[in-house]
């Protein structure tokens, strides 16, 4: 009985002596603790610099705030329809027919059918509502010529919701697009106008030739 | 002699805001004193309607909210939800083997950090505050590699109808085979700085006794239900993916420290599943084929009509995603069974009787996330 007591006083000791040498042995582990802000985490480079743990850095296809190359963009809303919360908003209107290019220009082929991309709508309107996105990466892994992508960075505090919300196509481009627009359905009109001018008068002179026949 | 001083149950209220209730539960519990004679829990604070929401969003659109099912183990929930999918759609044997092996692995290193975070907060529930925060370092690092696949570090939306969503590399591939090595040590360490621990043991044996067949009245699954000594694990009895041709071992409680069921039982399931699942890792590094990652999809399925129950081992145990499809593009019902859910249900019953400190205990032991209990 009394020495079953003496041996839990002499367990509870060694125990606590235990785990204390793992701590102790802890003391001389490198320090895994990441000093945020003071290192830059962006990449596997940057974040050696100061930092001498084992952590990595942000990998290249790290998921973080979209963003948009308007010159890839064909507007043709497959990011807006497979983005499972509607942070994605297209407004398009005609354009010239086009081929995108993209920086060294040489032109874009859909990822999909090795195709070149052809633009028949411009964009008047390309907001991403990061508030509401969660990063998920499916509108990335759908756009066709890889216009919409991730960028690195994740700090998004900002003064208000508003801001939060991004805004691709400014007022300016909007204005020439939704015009351009218009010349070209006011054209489109005129040849209509032209062709249905051009099939009556041809039938006029059918029935004219008709009457005469006769 | 009657007593002339009335005497009443004090109700008290555990939660919504407690640290030990790992997100947000309520208790209401009726105590005599330091003795719970009654425990309610009041689920539902964490209820966001995933389920209703798949009504109304795509087939594939749905598997990033499955990451938030369950943010602990992101991985298994993915793959839980894209096997009920391929299955209903008849083409669980096209996905390439290359991406079986990849899935496999990535969801058994889910389990590492699901069932580390879960030891780790365990023991922080005892007040052992150090072994969480060396879980949570190692964590960081397989954080770090999935980061390196799919570029999140928590919600990961990687696997993916049809296959995985981008191939491993292979610097990934021997990354994790370095971090194994680097990690097998360490359960070993943080044993005995916390799990052979004398004073923790006391603190956990014989608490919460679950004796088998109560486990099984009680539908107990995953670690809890091993934990009481019932050996059943999906992976095992309903093998899929690639788990028939791994071998690895199933490890029950056998009352190590006290009574067969107890929260050290439950605990110590958890550390030795961890030790299995870098067996099925290891193996997996070694067999893993050369190929294609992903079987052609298209962007917008519509599964025939049908349902179907599909059933997955993940760390919180056996999770059903039950579907039902009405050959449009989203599901028309989708229903999550959790082991969260059943792991709450038999707290009222052996929280009778004990010390309030002990059902921190019971709660840690049981392991469960609030998210995924409510969904
Ligand atoms: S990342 Fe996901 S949530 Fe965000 S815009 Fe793209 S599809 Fe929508
Ligand atoms: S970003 Fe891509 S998917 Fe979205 S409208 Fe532009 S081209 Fe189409």
């Amino acid at each position: 009985m009394m020495g079953a007591y003496f041996q839990n006083i002499k367990n509870g000791f060694t125990t606590v002596f235990e785990g204390m040498s793992i701590t102790f042995a802890t003391m001389f582990v490198r320090k895994e603790t990441v000093q945020y802000p003071e290192v830059d985490i962006t990449s596997n480079k940057t974040i050696a610099e100061k930092y001498k743990g084992s952590l990595m850095g942000m990998p290249d296809n790290y998921r973080g705030v979209l963003i948009l190359e308007n010159g890839l963009c064909t507007a043709c809303q497959i990011c807006q329809r497979t983005c499972p919360i509607d942070c994605i908003a297209i407004e398009n209107a005609k354009c010239d027919k086009t081929k995108p290019t993209d920086k060294d220009g040489k032109p874009v082929l859909n990822r999909f059918t090795q195709k070149e991309a052809i633009k028949t709508r411009a964009l008047t309107r390309f907001d991403i509502n990061i508030a509401k996105c969660m990063f998920c990466g499916l509108c990335e892994a759908a756009c066709p010529t890889g216009a919409i992508h991730h960028t690195k960075q994740f700090e998004m505090n900002r003064e208000c919701q508003e801001d939060l919300v991004l805004r691709f196509v400014s007022d300016g481009e909007k204005e020439i697009a939704v015009k351009r627009a218009e010349e070209i359905e006011a054209e489109a009109e005129a040849k209509k106008a032209a062709k249905a001018e051009k099939e009556k008068e041809a039938k006029e002179k059918e029935e004219q030739e008709k009457g005469a026949e006769e | 002699m009657t007593s002339a001083l009335k005497t009443e149950y004090l109700t008290i209220n555990m939660g919504p805001q407690h640290p030990s209730t790992h997100g947000v539960i309520r208790f209401i519990l009726k105590t005599d004193g330091e003795i719970i004679h009654e425990c309610d829990p009041d689920v539902g604070y964490l209820h966001r309607g995933i389920e209703k929401l798949a009504e109304s969003i795509t087939w594939q659109g749905f598997v990033p909210y499955t990451d938030r099912v369950d943010y602990v183990c992101a991985m298994n929930s993915n793959l839980a939800y894209c096997m009920a999918v391929e299955k209903l759609m008849g083409m669980d044997s096209e996905i390439p083997k290359r991406a079986e092996y990849i899935r496999v692995i990535v969801s058994e290193m889910n389990r590492i950090s699901s069932h580390a975070v879960a030891i780790g907060a365990a023991d922080m529930d005892m007040g052992a505050f150090t072994p969480f925060i060396h879980f949570l370092r190692e964590r960081e690092h397989i954080n770090d590699l999935f980061e390196m696949i799919c570029g999140a570090r928590l919600t990961y939306n990687y696997i993916c109808i049809g296959g995985v969503n981008a191939d491993v590399s292979p610097t990934f591939l021997s990354k994790t085979a370095e971090f194994l090595d680097h990690f097998e040590p360490i359960v070993e360490q943080i044993n005995r700085l916390i799990s052979y621990n004398q004073i923790f043991i006391k603190r956990f044996a014989d608490v919460a006794i679950v004796p088998p067949k109560m486990a099984i009245d009680y539908n107990l699954v995953g670690p809890n239900l091993r934990g009481s000594g019932v050996k059943f694990d999906i992976r095992k009895d309903k093998p899929y993916s690639i788990y028939p041709e791994v071998d690895f071992n199933v490890p029950i409680g056998t009352g190590r420290a006290g009574t067969l069921g107890d929260c050290y039982d439950r605990y110590m399931v958890r550390v030795e599943e961890i030790n299995e699942s870098i067996k099925i890792i290891r193996q997996c590094l070694k067999q893993i084929p050369d190929g294609e990652t992903k079987a052609i999809v298209k962007s917008s399925i519509k599964p025939p009509k049908g349902h179907i129950y599909f059933r997955t081992e993940t760390p919180r145990g056996d999770t059903g995603y039950f579907i039902v499809s009405d050959g449009k593009t989203s599901p028309a019902r989708l229903k999550i069974r959790t082991g969260s859910f059943t792991g709450m249900s038999i707290i009222p019953e052996i929280a009778r009787g004990v010390f309030i400190a002990d059902l921190v205990a019971i709660i840690g032991s049981l392991d469960v996330v609030a998210p995924e209990l409510d969904r």
